[in-house]
């Protein structure tokens, strides 16, 4: 069941946030509340989970060295090599889906595009939208496996955000002193979750 | 130099910090600080890519249809760090070396697309290009502080160089990301208890 | 503000066509520097591994052009036997691509001729944390200790993974024997303080778990019988 594998894996094992501290931007800033964190982790498996596999199929056509050779069918084709296309065609892929989404979000519910506010635009950069179609291209998955690494890195990054709203949620009830207050015990409590997750680093299915 | 321009070049450095503050740039503070030299380099990049961005994005500000606005801004941020790229790996090979992939990286920072949204799609050239290099020094002043705790406390070195002799036995949480993490968080204490009115009220 | 369609999709083609002029035109226009730099440094690689430098070293382009031709033959080894084919010349691009449909039936090996210094030094590589890292091993004249490794290209993260380049790591290969009396393949990279058997095994590195399990994998792959193997295997030459 190599599929579950790769699912399990970049979703508790090689966690986007937690282990490779991917999309730590958002993660910080959009994890206030249980509510927006939720919309936001559902908003990342969507884009994750659309780009990765479309990005293979964009990386195994197009721009790998040789790839156009089914286009032109020529001799010299084969040694066009358009890999330094790699990160503009990537990001070109995600910032249009990440559009088609915002204005999605904004149609079916303006309570959440206003709460998520300018990190919805910036999921466009989330490192972890890259990272994802970066990591598919280092391990050579074809699309099947784009699809299931997309689909469990977005669940992982969305269960990440939750967890970490869910406890800044109940921490507003604590006594934490001033300065620390917000961000700085944030990224304290994300420390913490950090050393968690290393336990898992090293497993290999 | 009036107190407008103050704010803007100096702003970012303290009250307006972009990681501290503005909660962007984070991922490449936790990445590339455990040397300092990395710290240098990858903060000399971002200013080139920020600045270089902002004035670009600036002076289209009122010709960029609203429709591809995203698409635009990073076509725009994503030419600069490959020209970026391109430069480092014919003219300063081993820098570019050191930095591999966090340079494509710089295209997903937060700080560059975040300042474009909220200051160069609303402010002229001149002023936008003095705030990029406000964001890229507060930048820098996080990563710097950052970078030399962990190669100092994580290794014993300081750029390379040891420092700390044979008697210090490195602190392996430092080299790892949950040591950026609690370093961020308590330069964060520190900067607030300095300036309480930025205390965060819940 | 409004605009209209066509303007809309002019701008955007517009967009378009600058970005990739610019790109292109600064991709094709420092190519030949790049080359000249990475051509450069693989040779400063090889000669560093293969002891013909010393550590700090840096030659300019003529003296390590100069070191390189005069010490290094490039032999053409089959993969089945070990045997060695005559000469052959190392193009590591087209060796790269050509193993991704698997082991080719030949390759190429740099012997070092060298007096003193002879040794042997083979291309490896294999998948880290973030990146292929790529790079040479030497071995001694002997076919059993190595001589040295080294990574020219990795995207490890700087501090944990890209301490393979570090000094302490790079130096506790030398001496390692990569078989044991019987010819069993026992060289590995072991988790630091777990080491039991010195004279095989090199030390991980702290905090880098992935990465030190994935060079210890890719010097054993490379080093089995499917890959360079039987040439480390067969008579001494």
């Amino acid at each position: 069941m190599e599929l579950l594998n790769i699912f399990i894996q970049s979703a508790f094992i090689e966690n986007m946030a937690l282990a490779f501290f991917l999309g730590m931007c958002s993660f910080l800033a959009v994890s206030k509340k249980v509510e927006t964190a939720v919309g936001l982790g559902a908003a990342v498996v969507f884009v994750l989970g659309i780009t990765t596999p479309l990005n293979n199929l964009i990386y195994e056509n197009l721009l790998r060295e040789g790839a156009l050779s089914w286009l032109l069918g020529v001799e010299k084709a084969a040694e066009i090599n358009l890999e330094f296309l790699t990160f503009i065609a990537f990001i070109a892929t995600i910032a249009a889906t990440v559009q088609i989404v915002e204005m999605a979000i904004d149609k079916f519910s303006p309570a959440l595009y206003g709460a998520l506010g300018v990190f919805l635009p910036l999921i466009a950069v989330n490192c972890a939208i890259l990272g994802g179609s970066l990591f598919m291209v280092q391990r050579e998955y074809d699309v099947a496996e784009s699809t299931v690494f997309g689909l469990g890195a977005g669940f992982g990054f969305m269960l990440a955000i939750v967890a970490l709203a869910a406890i800044r949620e109940k921490m507003k009830y604590s006594n934490v002193p001033d300065g620390l207050r917000g961000l700085g015990i944030t990224f304290i409590t994300t420390g913490l979750m950090a050393m968690g997750f290393i336990i898992f680093g090293g497993i290999k299915l | 130099m009036d107190n407008e321009t103050k704010d803007v070049l100096f702003g970012p450095v303290h009250l307006k910090n972009p990681i501290t503050l503005q909660v962007l740039g984070i991922c490449s503070a936790l990445a590339v600080t455990s040397k300092l030299e990395t710290a240098f380099v990858m903060s000399a990049a971002l200013t080139f890519v920020l600045v270089g961005s902002n004035v670009v994005i600036s002076m289209l500000r009122n010709k960029i249809p609203s429709s591809i606005r995203v698409i635009t801004q990073l076509a725009i941020i994503a030419s600069l760090v490959i020209v970026a790229d391109q430069v480092m790996k014919a003219y300063l090979f081993d820098a570019s070396k050191q930095l591999s992939v966090f340079v494509g990286l710089i295209i997903t920072n937060c700080i560059v697309m975040g300042r474009a949204e909220a200051f160069a799609m609303a402010n002229p050239p001149g002023k936008s290009a003095l705030d990029g290099l406000g964001n890229s020094m507060g930048y820098a002043v996080i990563l710097i502080i950052v970078a030399f705790f962990r190669e100092l406390l994580g290794s014993g070195k300081l750029m390379g160089a040891q420092v700390l002799g044979d008697w210090y036995q490195p602190n392996g949480l430092m080299v790892m990301s949950p040591g950026a993490f609690f370093l961020i968080g308590l330069l964060i204490w520190a900067q607030r208890s300095y300036s309480p009115e930025l205390n965060e009220n819940e | 503000m409004e605009f209209s369609n066509k303007y809309i999709i002019g701008f955007a083609l517009a967009l378009c066509l600058v970005c990739s002029l610019v790109v292109s035109t600064s991709a094709v226009a420092l190519k030949d520097l790049q080359d000249a730099n990475i051509k450069l440094d693989t040779q400063i690689q090889i000669l560093r591994v293969a002891g013909l430098i010393e550590a700090g070293d840096k030659p300019g382009v003529e003296r390590a052009n100069e070191l390189y031709t005069a010490n290094i033959k490039e032999i053409s080894v089959e993969t089945a036997t070990g045997k060695v084919l005559g000469l052959g010349k190392l193009n590591s691009k087209t060796f790269i691509k050509a193993v991704k449909s698997g082991m080719p039936d030949s390759y190429t090996v740099l012997e070092v001729t060298y007096a003193g210094k002879e040794c042997y030094v083979f291309l490896v590589w294999g998948n880290g944390l973030w990146s292929t890292m790529y790079g040479y091993i030497a071995v001694e004249a002997d076919k059993n200790t190595v001589k040295g490794l080294t990574f020219y290209s990795h995207g490890e993260t700087p501090g944990l993974g890209g301490e393979i380049d570090a000094d302490y790591f790079r130096d506790d290969w030398v001496g390692k024997l990569i078989c044991d009396e019987n010819g069993v393949c026992m060289i590995d990279v072991v988790k630091k303080g777990k080491v039991k058997l010195p004279q095989h095994q090199v030390d991980g590195i702290s905090g880098a778990t992935i990465t030190s399990v994935a060079v210890g994998d890719l010097v054993r792959k490379w080093f089995d019988d499917e890959h360079y193997g039987k040439f480390l295997h067969s008579e001494a030459n």
